[in-house]
């Protein structure tokens, strides 16, 4: 059950002219560039038909992964679907290509003064398909919300090579279901996303960050809590404890210059007179925005074992104290990067040689149950091929709607299978994908890709 | 209306009886007089009386009721105040109407968290009230919410003036407890972050009761802002009002609100007892709020004036204190309200075009209806794009009512040619959903009727709302069993 020439070749003519698709030496992992939304759904459908499992782009690392899993994995990337299609900068959205960097949507954008108010990690060099559906965030997300917020519409191809579109480029809407919306940390699970229309911001005409050392990361909970409630909304609040420097609160505000004064002003009761200067601000910002993460957040073999955790602000305190107990098990000290005042914290710990992620993930999420709720999962995602652990699953109504969405959107579970716990379908299993117990034996990682048909 | 007394009920009816067994005398109705009332929503175009009406008062009682009418095979339709502009809660034939007014405890506030658990039939304006103690509000504000229920709200993904900065329901509500077709209580969602999973509540806000019942909900409190300043300008011309809005929109000001009302609107205002004080000799004006920080506040107000000022207005009236805030506002909450004075029915419609494209969309609205000879008069969210074209007619008069359609549909056919949607806050309920077809294909429509299955695979919920029912077989589906 390896590529055949005559699959390898349909495949490379579906991904176009200047598209690219290679197949590895043992013909187990073909990478196909397509440079058509109808080469990528065409793609999707030759998948389907043939029963081949497909890694998206967010998943570079996956493919090796996957062929642990499975006889053929197709790595479908979409990097060369990108550019911006159109801009209305009076009307402040944006349609993109999915393959779009972060950063060329800000360029686009700060021709106008405008922006895309999320920043998650690497830099803007994650495309904007991968931010969607990981529902990546940074800091900003205390003060501007997850991409879903600023999420308008979405052309998705299905894996049965239908291209749906959803949302528009208004910035309100009550038509249809929001199947953009359900793109957004689906993980590309349920469909590939092409193209997205984004809601952008004016951007902010000042900013100031106040840094404040604290002796211990209780203390830095309870001063964010403090600055939280004071009225000024800020863009970001966080506590660094990555063990590089001491414990710090951060906040930063952004705005016009008198709103960021005046909040500055307000929040010296609470953390002093700790403006720091613009330079030493973004650091700070990028710190929390890549903590936890290794260099280049994408290369393979050296990530770090990072746990995020979701509860709520009242909470964060004693499910962080509960997870770090858990994680200092296998590496003591735990660095984190907590975000209070929206319940989220990072915590890391580097992968030491035998530590088994899934395991701690496992037992950070035993300890929230006793808490009482939350949420903890790796900050990268992996294939779990249904071993995805319990106990923070949805209840089981909503756990069958959601396996019901997936069957009915990619019924032999070709997409992504396994970045969520749905059980595959038995028929699914035979003859392409085995069950964990008769998988093939993995290829060696590294092995460079030929072109198709070679 | 909740009935605190028993009320008659059909018992010969077997669906009926069980329900009683279940839920309680007083929770059942079937007789004609008590179905008579709830024949349609806020959409008087369209009536239908429902088999039953249930009023249940607890998330079990919602589930226990479901059930039967799951054994049953009875189409459901949700509904909250019924004030619904789309027909969402309008009944299906031989279906039962779940009415959630009863269910209208707060649960719980959390100041820390800035949440509170609410049951579905509160009313929107109660919920606010009831947090202002804490410094807090909830932000979506109809314009209807004094009267309709957050279940609504969630259903309908609701908006109001103040979305224009803070965003519509979806923003605000964390969690929901749904109860599906077969009668299972779900949680969809968590006021704890990050949830792993599909975003089924982010799906479940504006599905119009199709997807199930939803009965409470964690939702997201805002803290009060520190001041808040109105404006409300006054325009020689639609267009000036309009570009005025865009460059207010461009010079990077995010105001709380932005709405244009037009002269019509504003003469049926300051006939009626929404009177507000609205000039009579303008074309249009402009409500403007801008809350947040004094110094911030003062700045952008400031510039807000020089942006109307610069497209002609004159005479801009500011809100010196709360009362006059609310005077300026009232007209503006009561518009359909005085409008409805003008002549015995009023057909408001809701539809969305790029902001860009507002001048264009009023100058069409007002050809096509001079042309179809029938009433028109516009009130809108001008920050979203979001229109209110408002036809005023006689019901009772044939031909009219059909000019004020036809006029209804050409209009909708012209937002969506603009780039726009059929609608921003209203939803599809029976109203749109033969013009779904207009912004969606057959793979999409097919889609969606897979995402209603996937939470309902009898098609038991709501059915012909949202998609047209000849297209995924809902009604038919249902009645079959
Ligand atoms: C004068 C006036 C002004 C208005 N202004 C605005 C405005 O500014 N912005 C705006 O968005 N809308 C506005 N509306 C429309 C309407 O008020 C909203 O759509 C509101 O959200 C409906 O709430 P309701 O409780 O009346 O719901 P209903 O009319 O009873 O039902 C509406 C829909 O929701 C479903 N539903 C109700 N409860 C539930 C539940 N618990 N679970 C699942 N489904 C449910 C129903 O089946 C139906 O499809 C206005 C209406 C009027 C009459």
């Amino acid at each position: 059950m390896k590529f055949t020439d005559e699959i390898a070749e349909e495949i490379k003519a579906a991904a176009g002219k200047t598209g690219l698709a290679r197949v590895t030496p043992d013909r187990r992992i073909l990478h196909a560039a397509p440079v058509t939304n109808e080469g990528a759904a065409l793609i999707l459908k030759i998948a389907t038909r043939e029963r081949i499992v497909v890694r998206t782009r967010l998943f570079p690392y996956g493919a090796e992964e996957s062929a642990q899993f499975h006889y053929r994995v197709i790595q479908l990337d979409l990097s060369r679907l990108a550019g911006v299609i159109e801009y209305s900068p009076e009307d402040f959205t944006i349609h993109v290509r999915a393959g779009t960097p972060l950063r060329a949507i800000q360029e686009a954008a700060a021709a106008a003064s405008q922006w895309l108010p999320v920043d998650p990690p690497a830099d803007n060099a994650l495309s904007i398909g991968e931010v969607i559906a990981k529902n990546e965030a940074g800091p900003r997300r205390t003060g501007y919300g997850p991409i879903r917020d600023h999420l308008l519409g979405a052309v998705i191809a299905t894996p049965n090579g239908n291209i749906l579109k959803t949302g528009g480029a208004v910035v309100k809407s009550a038509t249809g279901y929001d199947l953009h919306r359900l793109q957004a940390g689906a993980l590309e699970s349920l469909a590939v996303g092409l193209e997205y229309i984004l809601r952008l911001r004016a951007k902010p005409e000042a900013a100031a960050t106040i840094a404040v050392e604290c002796q211990d990361r209780g203390t830095a909970i309870e001063k964010a809590l403090r600055v939280r409630d004071l009225i000024d909304h800020p863009a970001a609040l966080f506590i660094i404890s990555d063990l590089v420097g001491p414990t710090r609160v951060v906040v930063r505000y952004e705005g016009s210059q008198a709103a960021v004064d005046v909040a500055t002003e307000r929040a010296r009761p609470v953390l002093g007179p700790n403006r720091v200067e613009p330079a030493e601000g973004d650091k700070l910002l990028m710190a929390a925005r890549d903590g936890g993460l290794e260099p280049g957040f994408r290369t393979p073999g050296r990530s770090p074992i990072t746990l995020r955790i979701g509860s709520r602000p009242s909470r964060i305190q004693l499910a962080l104290h509960a997870v770090t107990l858990v994680m200092e098990k296998v590496h003591k000290p735990v660095a984190a990067c907590i975000h209070p005042s929206i319940g989220v914290a990072d915590l890391w710990i580097p992968k030491p040689e035998n530590a088994d992620p899934r395991q701690i993930l496992n037992e950070a999420r035993a300890e929230l149950m006793k808490l009482g709720g939350g949420f903890a999962r790796l900050r990268r995602p992996f294939e779990t091929h249904g071993g995805e652990p319990q106990p923070s699953w949805p209840d089981s109504a909503a756990y069958a709607v959601m396996a019901r969405l997936k069957q009915s959107s990619d019924p032999l579970q070709i997409l992504n299978p396994g970045v969520l716990p749905f059980p595959a379908p038995a028929d699914a299993f035979a003859p392409d994908v085995p069950p964990p117990e008769q998988a093939p034996a993995a290829r060696p990682s590294g092995a460079s890709a030929q072109p198709a048909g070679h | 209306m909740a009935h605190s007394t028993p009320v008659p009920t059909s018992h010969a009816d077997p669906v009926v009886q069980e329900l009683v067994a279940a839920l309680g005398e007083n929770s059942v109705a079937a007789d004609r007089d008590t179905l008579l009332a709830y024949e349609c929503d806020g959409l008087a175009l369209y009536k239908q009386r429902p088999r039953m009406v249930i009023w249940p008062n607890s998330t079990e009682q919602v589930s226990a009721a479901v059930r039967i009418l799951h054994r049953f095979g009875v189409p459901i339709v949700p509904r909250g105040a019924g004030t619904g502009l789309s027909g969402g809660a309008t009944p299906v034939e031989n279906g039962a109407l779940i009415q959630l007014s009863r269910m209208k405890r707060i649960l719980d506030v959390n100041p820390t968290d800035r949440m509170a658990r609410v049951e579905m039939g509160v009313i929107n304006a109660d919920l606010s009230a009831h947090v202002a103690r804490f410094g807090l509000a909830y932000a979506p504000d109809p314009s209807s919410q004094t009267a309709c229920t957050l279940g609504g709200n969630v259903a309908e993904n609701a908006g109001g003036p103040h979305c224009y900065k803070y965003g519509a329901t979806s923003l605000h509500v964390l969690s929901l407890k749904v109860v599906l077709s077969n009668g299972n209580i779900t949680e969809l969602g968590s006021p704890d972050a990050d949830p792993i999973g599909y975003d089924l509540r982010t799906l479940f806000i504006g599905s119009e009761g199709t997807l199930g019942i939803a009965t409470e909900a964690w939702v997201r409190l805002i803290p009060k802002p520190e001041i808040v300043e109105t404006w409300l300008a006054p325009f020689a011309s639609m267009d000036a009002a309009c570009k005025a809005v865009s460059s207010i929109v461009a010079s990077g000001i995010q105001p709380a609100a932005i709405e244009i009302l037009d002269d019509r609107t504003i003469a049926a205002i300051e006939a009626s007892v929404f009177a507000a004080g609205y000039p009579l000799d303008a074309a249009a004006v402009l409500l403007v709020e801008v809350d947040g920080a004094p110094i911030e506040v003062g700045r952008d107000g400031e510039r807000i004036r020089g942006i109307c000022q610069q497209f002609g207005a004159l005479n801009i009236q500011f809100a010196r204190d709360e009362d006059e805030r609310k005077r300026l506002w009232k007209g503006r909450k009561g518009a359909f309200g005085a409008m409805g004075r003008v002549a015995p029915d009023l057909y408001v419609m809701d539809c969305v075009v790029p902001r860009s494209k507002l001048p264009a969309a009023l100058d069409a609205i007002r050809e096509i209806c001079d042309r179809y000879k029938v009433r028109n008069a516009n009130v809108f969210h001008a920050g979203d794009g979001n229109l209110h074209p408002n036809i005023s007619y006689d019901g009772r008069d044939a031909d009219e009512t059909k000019r004020v359609l036809a006029a209804g549909e050409e209009i909708v056919k012209m937002c969506v040619a603009l780039g726009g949607t059929l609608s921003g806050e209203h939803g599809i309920g029976i109203e749109k959903n033969i013009y779904m077809p207009l912004v969606f294909g057959a793979g999409e429509l097919d889609a969606f009727a897979n995402l209603r299955r996937a939470f309902d695979p009898d098609g038991l919920m709501n059915p012909g709302k949202v998609m047209p029912a000849a297209l995924c077989g809902e009604i038919a589906g249902a009645m079959k069993r």
